[in-house]
């Protein structure tokens, strides 16, 4: 076989691991590199380096070590079916672009994943070997998120854990059943089981930190997962049912949404369509209403028929406009609970509604200073100089938050 | 009007001492004006000058009940760094408000503070993406390894020495400079120094690794969800001159719908026989469920693919029994809570910690334990899980195994610990308090005792009570363990 040179193997393998959407940097410890032997520093949040087209960050070198692997998951490039050009980057190989990236100040940090290779505990083995270079050899103190193989043995994940800074393990699909279909080879129970082992791992670092201050610290950042959307027929209220589950049992930092997306040689047996890019835009609002703002699934779903978010405006507007009960709210009475159901009105922009009326009663344009989204509060809320009236009530409330309509032309193409 | 110069564009320092001495003179903010020195004064500003005369900034004249909070110097830090020729007023005017006004900062709608907020926010903006964006250039190396960079960048504001701590602690491992018009910044390792701004033409114009992080920029980005605006709006096109990876979007973005659309039409290929051979083997899902078990490590691994109820769906794992068979008594508590599903052990949580310790103290040794329903129930609540009685039906479904479980422990005393365990073992609802200390004989000869559970005497808030529930609860344990001897 010809051997491919560096650049085209950082061209293959970067585009074996675009599908999985984290990018994040944040939420890691403090640290810098003064003092040390190297380069590299974490200051809590992350920092976006740059920006594709399809508006995603770039924030850490996204690659895989390899791109062969053993399972045939129906909607990944990399399954064992598909025929895409296949590579394989050495430990060394690595662990060299990381720090020559992050010298010319490209990056953040590693974003490592692999496919499967011989078994899960030899491709762990070859990641968490990038990992202790990077640590051990050159001080790399920047970012490290290592994806792991639910398959490896406790002592691997432990030695992870003390290299990386996240953890992360695909859940893949909202539902089992969803999970047999389209990756026959996905074993959920044991997904599952290995949150759990991280989640007592970070646990159980964090307690021994709190008694001895020299303790190792266990994945600082937290783990994350990712959820494809739209690959099978599970409903919103599904995903984010799932969803709700993993943050309170595993306290995942984040549950990621990717939205199903045609990929090089895919399977015919799924739905090759565009991305519902819009349906995982509602799916963040919601896990975001769901996270900062005090709702539950049932809720934000409970006045959908069919489950399914709606896609035309906002689901935090979409639970006002279902339960104008609630409405309108006074914003210089009203607690934060209630102010942070205001639709338009964000959590920050309450907390700095809640500093400000501690000194005066608030005018509509007090209230414009602080939010962005006075335009959508307005027939929910009360302001010294402002009452909604009919307004709150009125039965085509819902027409005037719809985008406008696209006027068709004679000679569009599409 | 006083005219108070100042030595560079973000000398915070000079209007510090500028607006003290403004102050001590009881300069009003319309009688006072400041300047960057070697900038060219506003023509408004010379023709109101009076007192041609500048101020001696450098004296360092005591304070006079001069007030600035930590919070107003954090903030004047920032805006000193906008480009807004009317920054330093703005920041004299509301340090002479504070000294009236000491909530001032907390007035986020007053038209001032709104204000000086909103050129923090574009400062602390242009800071971060002076992080996200400058690109260094590798340009020597030393003979000990050291390696030299060099960046070049055009901030919108005056902000290369407020932003040049981020870097040294980012990179001091290696030797750099950041070249800007306005401002330069050097790190050798030791020290951080400042010089003033060069000309482009002085960056060096590329590094060979680029056409490596151009490559990685192209082969990230998805043609399949195009979102131009969403890049757009956080890497604004301002900056695009300097990123060696900008020129390559148009091309991607005008390829983009074509690579989707082949994505989408291509035909089918055909897997290589040589890859599929390697073919993890799927997960089987179904193992046919015997129901004879002739040992607990049948019975659990049985138990572990249950699918009887719908508890498995949110649940960790199924939380087995702990101990040896031939037990001469088991202990059965409701179900497994948050610490037990995550570590599929019975009796590992709090409640199972006040179990053991009761048993300590009777020095009798922990018995087998089981749970009357062997996946938690819970719901969700943010990053807790709030405990779910099961209800009977999820228990009796639960009770097939239960039952095949005591068969094969084969306990003398079984204790029932709460109303779950009762129906569990029984198939009856009962009054736990009305069933203490009356030990019934089942069909199989083994004698059932009922107690409380743990977690009551936890959730038990009087602290007498909570006593008198923990005394009780020792009692009816050693109760159980006497009937177990005498039988």
């Amino acid at each position: 076989m010809r051997k491919l040179n560096l650049q085209k193997k950082l061209e293959i393998l970067a585009d074996a691991a675009k599908y999985d959407a984290s990018c994040s940097s944040s939420g890691s410890e403090r640290r810098s590199s003064v003092g040390g032997k190297g380069i590299g520093s974490t200051e809590g949040s992350g920092i976006c380096h740059a920006y594709a087209p399809d508006g995603r960050c770039i924030s850490l070198l996204k690659i895989l070590l390899t791109n062969y692997c053993k399972y045939d998951c129906l909607y990944c490039v990399n399954r064992v079916s598909s025929n895409v050009q296949r590579a394989r980057f050495t430990v060394e190989e690595v662990v060299k672009l990381t720090l020559d990236f992050y010298k010319r100040n490209y990056i953040e940090g590693l974003f490592l994943s692999s496919g499967i290779i011989r078994d899960a505990d030899y491709t762990m083995e070859q990641v968490v070997e990038v990992a202790r270079q990077l640590r051990e050899v050159h001080d790399f103190r920047g970012y490290i998120h290592l994806k792991t193989i639910p398959e490896a043995s406790p002592e691997l994940l432990e030695k992870a854990g003390l290299y990386a800074d996240r953890l992360s393990i695909n859940i893949e699909m909202p539902t089992e059943a969803g999970l047999q279909k389209l990756a026959p080879e996905k074993d959920r129970p044991n997904i599952k089981r290995m949150m759990a082992r991280l989640r007592l791992n970070i646990d159980g670092f964090k307690e021994e930190r709190e008694k001895i201050r020299k303790a190792p610290k266990f994945a600082p950042a937290g783990q994350s997962t990712q959820m494809i959307v739209g690959a099978d027929n599970s409903a919103d209220k599904d995903v984010l049912s799932t969803s709700s589950t993993l943050y309170s049992s595993y306290k995942m930092k984040r549950v990621y949404y990717s939205a199903f997306s045609p990929i090089p040689d895919a399977n015919k047996a799924l739905p090759l369509i565009k991305p519902p890019l819009i349906r995982e835009h509602r799916l963040y609002q919601a896990d975001w209403l769901l996270r900062f703002y005090g709702f539950n699934v049932d809720e934000i779903t409970r006045n959908q028929p069919d489950g399914n978010l709606d896609l035309a405006i906002d689901p935090k507007l979409s639970w006002a406009l279902a339960n104008r009960h609630w409405f309108p709210v006074d914003v210089n009475t009203a607690s934060k609970e209630i102010l942070l159901r205001i639709p338009g009105i964000g959590s920050k922009a309450v907390g700095k509604i809640l500093s400000a009326r501690r000194y005066q009663r608030l005018r509509l344009e007090d209230v414009t200073r602080l939010s962005n989204g006075v335009k959508k509060a307005m027939p929910f809320m009360i302001a010294e100089n402002w009452q909604p009236g009919a307004l709150t009530d009125s039965p085509n409330l819902r027409e005037r938050f719809l985008p406008p309509p696209k006027q068709l032309s004679l000679f569009s193409t599409t | 009007m006083q005219t108070f110069y100042l030595k560079a564009a973000d000398d915070f320092e000079g209007w510090r001492k500028a607006s003290r001495s403004a102050f001590e003179n009881s300069l009003p903010p319309e009688m006072v004006s400041f300047q960057i020195e070697g900038e060219q004064q506003s023509l408004l500003d010379a023709l109101n000058e009076t007192n041609t005369a500048t101020m001696a900034c450098q004296k360092d004249i005591a304070t006079r009940n001069l007030i600035a909070t930590k919070t107003f110097l954090a903030l004047a830090k920032l805006v000193v760094c906008h480009s807004d020729s009317e920054r330093f007023s703005l920041l004299y005017k509301l340090l002479l408000r504070l000294q009236n006004e000491r909530n001032l900062l907390g007035k986020t709608v007053d038209p001032e503070v709104h204000h000086a907020n909103a050129l923090a926010k574009e400062v602390r903006r242009d800071m971060h993406k002076m992080k996200a964006f400058v690109r260094f250039r590798k340009t020597d190396e030393l003979k000990d390894g050291t390696e030299q960079f060099v960046a070049w960048f055009e901030p919108t504001h005056h902000i290369v020495k407020a932003t040049a701590p981020f870097f040294m602690r980012r990179f001091a491992g290696m030797h750099w400079s950041i070249l800007s018009p306005n401002d330069c910044v050097h790190w050798d390792g030791k020290v951080l120094r400042f010089s003033e701004g060069v000309p482009k033409s002085k960056a060096p114009k590329e590094d060979a690794l680029e056409d490596y992080w151009r490559s990685y920029y192209a082969s990230i980005f998805n043609p399949a969800r195009l979102k131009v605006g969403a890049m757009t709006s956080e890497m604004p096109k301002k900056y695009w001159k300097n990123l060696p990876e900008a020129d390559l979007i148009p091309g991607l973005i005008q390829q983009a719908q074509s690579r989707e659309q082949s994505m989408l039409e291509s035909a089918p290929t055909v897997p290589i026989e040589t890859m599929m051979q390697h073919r993890q083997h799927p997960v089987d899902y179904a193992q046919d469920n015997p129901t004879t078990f002739n040992s607990l490590e049948e019975l659990n691994s049985g138990l572990n693919g249950c699918r009887l109820c719908p508890l498995y769906k949110p649940a960790t794992q199924v939380v087995c029994g702990q101990g040896v068979a031939s037990n001469d008594i088991m202990l059965i508590g409701e179900q497994p809570g948050d610490h037990e599903d995550i570590q599929g052990q019975p009796f590992v949580g709090p409640a199972g910690q006040l179990l053991k310790s009761v048993m300590a103290d009777l020095e009798i040794e922990i018995p087998y334990i089981t749970n009357a329903v062997k996946h938690f129930k819970f719901e969700p609540c943010g990053k807790r899980r709030i405990h779910k009685t099961p209800n009977a039906s999820e228990i009796d479904h639960c009770r097939w195994w239960l039952q095949k479980e005591i068969e094969l422990v084969k306990p003398k005393v079984i204790v029932a610990m709460g109303a779950s365990a009762l129906r569990g073992v029984t198939g009856k609802s009962g009054k736990i308090s009305e069933l203490k200390r009356k030990p019934i004989t089942l069909e199989n000869e083994i004698v059932l005792v009922v107690t409380r559970h743990p977690s009551s005497i936890l959730r038990t808030k009087d602290v007498a009570q909570k006593a008198a529930a923990h005394q009780e609860f020792k009692e009816d344990l050693r109760f159980a363990h006497q009937l177990a001897i005498e039988i």
